[in-house]
């Protein structure tokens, strides 16, 4: 008997029983879905966490306050909580003057304000910075201009809006030279950045408003700075601004008080947390999968022993023992190769319409492990029960009522 | 093949059957031989051990020891695949509860053993409906078993048995479960494959049935106890 003619069998056994081929199946279509979903997202999460880190600049380093584990696992002490943060403006100078291998050092200052303008009014991310920012993180002034150092020094209270903050205040309408006010102090908008993007970790780099790091510590009341930026002179010169960064930082503060960051440290840790993540979702989904294979051997169980007599009349005309085996494990097979073609469809689809709202990202790899684990798990339920079937007695299988 | 050689050999058959540590001993040394183109009955009431003598011979079943050669093939030996061939090509099963796939119009049903014997599509269809023209349901091949009568059933399990144009036809009680009508027509048809040069074992527990042979071998307890051609027996039962 050839394979096609086993594939006629199969199918027609399962023709027999659609109500019920069609339930197994669809242990397995969640099964598959769900792991192509939750990888989608892990996999999307993390190729913009990446796009975000490497936005950055790949000559660019940071200077966190605290002090930050490097050693996956060891979690995050101290305190980016700002309770201990000690970086200051003076720190910034320092970087700029000692660094032979530091180019350019952007201090970070940022804190949430609620803005108004006229009757308009919601709460936005007040980014204090320097005048060298738009540079540093090849993040240009779409109009108008970015503040100068004049500004910076003379703690004049000029903003410049990102995209989306000046859409939502000003429409189509031009906000450069508009008053506006940022926890009641007035501002004059001077500038609107390009638009940059939305990106993970929580950071619309849209959505901000950018002021003089001088006006930001006055408007916070603090002198603490968020973050320091630190642009090596190229990117060869990376690894020594950062020991010359440590070393400048040292002679100033506590060891335990700044953490000085790599890019590729950063994105490493990052990626490893979304990895877990993901693969940990991917894990709790394939055992939904794992859940649906069991539901595949249990109807072919079921399956075989109803059809005891059907299994007998074939052996007395002449069916061999891998006959009846390949009918019963191609029909595993063939629910669960359907069940999961239909599941990587309907996982696509949720995986588009998720994109609106978490960005997701479909990996063939998930695709292609998907759809053979699922295969697998079909051929792995099947084979117990088809060896059961092509076992019996064919005269006690023929016996059977 | 010389209608004269012997089709069915069978020497010292034995069957024990182990039940919750009782033996049963359901044949007890049976032998005969059956040439080509015979029509013979086994009869005998039920336990006698007819049926588990039909299995062995259909090689559905393995004797305890004694063994039994179709069409000179020795079956001790044969692996239960090796079995299987032999019951493809070799033998042909008529049985009292018709036993067709439900699920399958009559010519699916004659198909079957042409499946397994390895024929493509159009050959096993061409051969089916050939069948079972000649059993007289040329206008029925579509129909599933539940849409025929019961004749009808058996007609197509006759057609069935006779498709891979086996040495041997088995029917086990083909009129069993028939009114007397529908088993008159099988038993002609049986008669006609006979009349046609075709071997068939008929088991049965009927006298009357048992009598369209030319041959009745009477089992009792796991034993032949006669073996004769069917005048003897008439005028014996006349006696």
């Amino acid at each position: 008997m050839d394979i096609l003619e086993s594939f006629r069998l199969a199918l027609g056994g399962l023709a027999a029983n659609k109500m019920r081929s069609a339930l197994t199946m669809l242990g397995v279509i969640i099964g598959v879905s769900a792991v192509i979903l939750l990888v989608s997202i892990g996999s999307g999460v993390k190729a913009d966490i990446s796009r975000e880190i490497m936005g950055l600049g790949s000559n660019v380093t940071m200077v966190l306050p605290g002090k930050i584990e490097m050693h996956p696992g060891a979690g995050q002490t101290g305190g980016s909580l700002g309770l201990v943060n000690k970086l200051a403006l003076d720190h910034v100078e320092a970087l700029k003057r000692e660094g032979a291998h530091i180019k350019e050092a952007l201090p970070i200052l940022s804190s949430a304000a609620s803005m108004r303008y006229t009757n308009l009014s919601r709460t936005v991310d007040v980014v204090g910075t320097a005048p060298e920012y738009p540079a540093v993180r090849n993040f240009p002034v779409a109009e108008g201009r970015f503040f100068s150092a004049g500004e910076v020094g003379g703690l004049r209270r000029v903003c410049v809006l990102g995209q989306t903050v000046a859409e939502d205040f000003f429409g189509d309408s031009n906000p450069v030279g508009e008053r506006i006010s940022l926890s009641d102090q007035k501002f004059t908008v001077i500038g609107v950045m390009t638009e940059k993007g939305g990106g993970a970790m929580g950071i619309n780099l849209d959505d901000q408003v950018f002021v003089p790091v001088t006006v930001a510590q006055n408007l916070f009341g603090t002198e603490n700075l968020s973050l320091i930026f630190v642009e090596a002179a190229s990117q060869a010169d990376v690894d020594l601004a950062m020991v010359e960064a440590k070393r400048i930082l040292a002679r100033r503060l506590d060891e335990n008080d700044f953490t000085v960051l790599a890019q590729e440290e950063l994105l490493g840790i990052l990626q490893t947390v979304v990895g877990t993540l993901t693969l940990m979702l991917g894990g709790i989904a394939s055992i939904s999968l794992l859940v649906g294979g069991i539901g595949i051997m249990n109807i072919m169980l079921v399956s075989v022993t109803e059809r005891t007599r059907e299994i007998g009349i074939r052996k007395a005309v002449g069916a061999k023992t891998y006959d009846i085996s390949i009918q019963f494990v191609i029909e595993a097979t063939t629910l669960s190769v359907i069940g999961g073609t239909v599941g990587i469809i309907l996982g696509a689809l949720g995986s588009l319409v998720a994109r609106s709202f978490l960005p997701s990202q479909i990996t063939a790899w998930s695709v292609v492990l998907a759809f053979f684990f699922a295969a697998g798990v079909g051929i792995f339920f099947g084979v117990y029960p088809a060896y059961k079937a092509s076992h019996l007695d064919p005269i006690e299988a023929l016996r059977y009522e | 093949m010389s209608p004269t050689e012997e089709l069915v050999k069978a020497r010292d058959l034995v069957k024990i059957y182990r039940l919750e540590g009782v033996e049963v001993h359901a044949l007890r040394g049976v032998a005969f031989d059956i040439r080509c183109g015979e029509f013979v009955s086994i009869m005998g009431p039920s336990g006698s051990g007819k049926s588990t003598l039909m299995h062995i011979i259909g090689c559905l079943d393995r004797p305890t020891s004694g063994s039994v050669l179709i069409d000179g093939q020795e079956t001790k030996e044969l692996t239960d695949n090796e079995l299987a061939a032999i019951r493809n090509k070799k033998i042909g099963f008529v049985f009292q509860t018709f036993n067709l796939l439900p699920r399958m119009s009559a010519l699916k049903n004659v198909e079957l053993p042409l499946i397994y014997a390895g024929f493509g599509l159009g050959e096993r269809a061409r051969r089916a409906k050939e069948t079972l023209e000649a059993v007289g349901l040329g206008e029925r091949i579509n129909h599933r078993p539940s849409q025929l009568s019961g004749g009808q059933q058996q007609r197509v399990a006759i057609a069935r048995a006779l498709v891979n144009d086996p040495s041997l036809i088995l029917a086990d009680e083909p009129t069993g479960n028939l009114d007397s009508k529908s088993g008159a027509e099988v038993m002609s048809i049986l008669e006609g494959l006979h009349d046609q040069g075709r071997t068939i074992i008929l088991v049965t527990h009927e006298l009357y049935v048992a009598e369209h042979a030319q041959r009745i071998i009477r089992i009792l307890d796991g034993e032949i106890v006669s073996d004769e051609w069917v005048e003897n027996c008439r005028s014996l039962g006349r006696r």
